[in-house]
């Protein structure tokens, strides 16, 4: 897999490259938006990780521009930031999936296997933020099929932000892996598409915006 | 230097207003040439008396020298001088150049305090008329601007002294009273407006520099009790990996907490109790505990039970399991509050576990009861436990409540 790394901090990019260099090949890292949006199309990576917070417009900068030179882009998350405004915000541009720093390497490698498998990864911290945004604390819904998650969906995610991986999920709840991950990315699809401006209210409602 | 007796004296080249009269005067008898300077404007509003005497000044004297203004003021001089004007205008009240009280004590009182602010003040070496301009009165314009200023103030204030003296009886015509007071109200305001905008404009650069300078401070301070001494503390444990990560990542919650405000200092809620308790585990116990929130929830007896109780879910994670890592799942929805405190540790069957372990859940369980909540504990030996806390809500969560 090749893997190209943004993050304003040198030092961060060398660890991350240093741990994941082995089971990943680094094909090439930038450190500010511009650089990152040239790199990320000039080399066609596999999965870019992507750092939440960037000088210049942030990591959902770099992945809208990205996305409009070439769609087939996949983006990984990572950040450490605990704010639900910018999390969603990364995910709503199209990011893939959303880990913290925290992460060791095997559950960085992992995720990024995932994310470039066509999964969607979602932490534990995400899917609390998702069950907050889809939660009945907003004002009816527009378009209910969109904007509200399946029983089974709310089950999985609930699971997801007890920490729960999807394998455990699968077997707590008798069903496949594979199922699992479908869960998941249709949650994470109807984040994506979901009604704009009911996230702002909710984001409003909380004060982030 | 010549006899301090004799009453000759040179005029002043440098430092001097016009032509370095009362600079000359005050250098050669040692008082202060804003003094001199002051009793001369003083005295020139009592009938022109100091113009007269400036000119015999200015006649007399000998030609310009170099001042020598860098010595003392003599006290008892300064009040020689005071003491000779205010004779001179008992003089002239008595004498028909003389206004009139009413108007002549208020003029000679402001005439007095423009000189002490320092109207006619020149600094030494610089040409007397830049001096004006750069003076406190005109702030630091150009010097044309500012000699216009001063020019049309003094117009202004002549303007308006000539109309209350050519009337007679004063009361007799209340109107142009008036219309004079104004016109030198107006040419007072020209002539100390730039300056008090100035003092206005200065304060004001004071105060935020102030508040920089005061959050500045804090920040600093903020620092210094919580990422040096971290800093500090984890090069003292280098060789303990474990504390120094615990260290590292408290210090790295704390800052995040205060740069994006995320604390929840001034609402005690559901989310602050349990971000606090797992701060609060993870310090005592080297474990890192993720909490996620969904919803929140006001505090009472209930939140208080269900926070006590998943401490010590925590606590028993942090001894028992083995791992460093521990979940915490809350959730407040419509009727309760559930919370989960999960590990991938060593687990137990709670048939032959340690006396002291069914106690610590009896006293999990017990707490949850006295509120109408339940506990269940779920453990796979090898695979983890996991401690389901729920409580009924007595209030609507807080999100509903403040929507």
């Amino acid at each position: 897999m090749r893997v190209y790394l943004v993050d304003d901090h040198a030092l961060f990019r060398a660890g991350v490259r240093a741990e994941i260099g082995e089971s990943v090949d680094v094909i090439g890292e930038a450190g500010t938006v511009d650089d990152a949006v040239a790199g990320i199309v000039a080399m066609r990576p596999d999965v870019a990780v992507v750092d939440v917070h960037l000088p210049g417009g942030g990591g959902r900068t770099i992945i809208e521009r990205v996305l409009t030179q070439w769609p087939d882009a996949v983006f990984l998350a990572l950040s450490v930031s605990d704010s639900a405004e910018d999390v969603v915000a990364v995910i709503r541009a199209g990011a893939r999936g959303y880990v913290t720093k925290t992460i060791d390497a095997p559950a960085l490698v992992d995720a990024i296997r995932r994310v470039h498998e066509g999964d969607a990864v979602f932490s534990p911290r995400l899917a609390g933020f998702v069950l907050d945004a889809f939660s009945g604390h907003l004002p009816a819904p527009t378009d209910p099929e969109l904007d509200l998650l399946s029983v089974r969906e709310q089950e999985v995610m609930r699971l997801i932000a007890r920490g729960y991986t999807y394998r455990e999920v699968a077997s707590r709840l008798h069903l496949s892996v594979k199922t699992i991950e479908t869960h998941v990315s249709a949650v994470l699809r109807k984040l994506q598409l979901s009604n704009r401006h009911e996230l702002t209210a909710w984001a409003t409602d909380r004060r982030l915006l | 230097m010549a006899r301090p007796n004799s009453i000759t004296f040179h005029r002043r080249d440098d430092g001097r207003v016009i032509a370095g009269v009362a600079g000359g005067f005050a250098d050669r008898h040692g008082v202060d040439p804003t003094l001199v300077r002051g009793a001369l404007v003083v005295l020139t509003l009592a009938g022109g008396l100091g113009l007269v005497l400036y000119a015999l000044g200015a006649l007399l004297a000998g030609p310009p020298i170099e001042s020598n203004s860098g010595h003392a003021y003599d006290r008892q001089r300064n009040f020689a001088v005071a003491f000779v004007v205010v004779g001179l205008l008992l003089v002239v009240r008595s004498t028909g150049l003389w206004l009139g009280d009413a108007v002549m004590l208020p003029l000679v009182a402001v005439a007095t305090g423009l000189v002490v602010l320092g109207v006619v003040r020149p600094e030494v070496g610089e040409h007397p008329w830049q001096v004006l301009a750069g003076s406190p009165l005109t702030e630091s314009s150009s010097g044309r601007r500012a000699r216009v200023r001063l020019a049309a103030g003094a117009v202004l204030v002549a303007f308006g002294l000539v109309l209350v003296g050519v009337q007679e009886d004063a009361s007799s015509s209340v109107r142009v009273g008036a219309f004079a007071t104004a016109l030198t109200v107006v040419g007072v305001a020209i002539l100390v407006g730039p300056w008090l905008t100035r003092l206005a404009q200065e304060a004001a650069a004071e105060r935020r520099e102030r508040i920089r300078a005061n959050e500045r401070e804090a920040m600093a301070a903020h620092l210094h009790d919580s990422v040096l001494q971290t800093l500090a503390l984890i090069q003292r444990t280098a060789d303990d990996p474990r504390r120094t990560i615990t260290l590292a990542r408290q210090q790295e919650r704390e800052l995040r907490a205060w740069l994006y405000g995320t604390r929840d200092t001034s609402v005690d809620t559901l989310a602050a109790a349990l971000r606090r308790t797992a701060q609060e585990v993870e310090a005592a116990y080297d474990v890192r505990i993720e909490v996620v929130m969904v919803g929140d929830a006001a505090m009472d007896d209930s939140v208080d039970a269900i926070t006590a109780a998943a401490r010590e879910a925590c606590v028993n994670a942090a001894k028992h399991s083995g791992v460093m890592e521990v979940s915490v799942y809350a959730e407040v929805n419509g009727e309760s509050i559930e919370v989960f405190v999960r590990d991938r540790g060593r687990g137990f069957d709670r048939a032959d576990a340690a006396p002291d372990r069914r106690g610590i859940a009896q006293s999990i369980e017990a707490r949850l009861e006295r509120v109408g909540g339940i506990a269940r504990i779920d453990s796979t030996p090898g695979e983890g436990t996991e401690v389901q806390l729920s409580v009924p809500l007595s209030e609507r969560p807080l999100s509903e409540r403040v929507a």
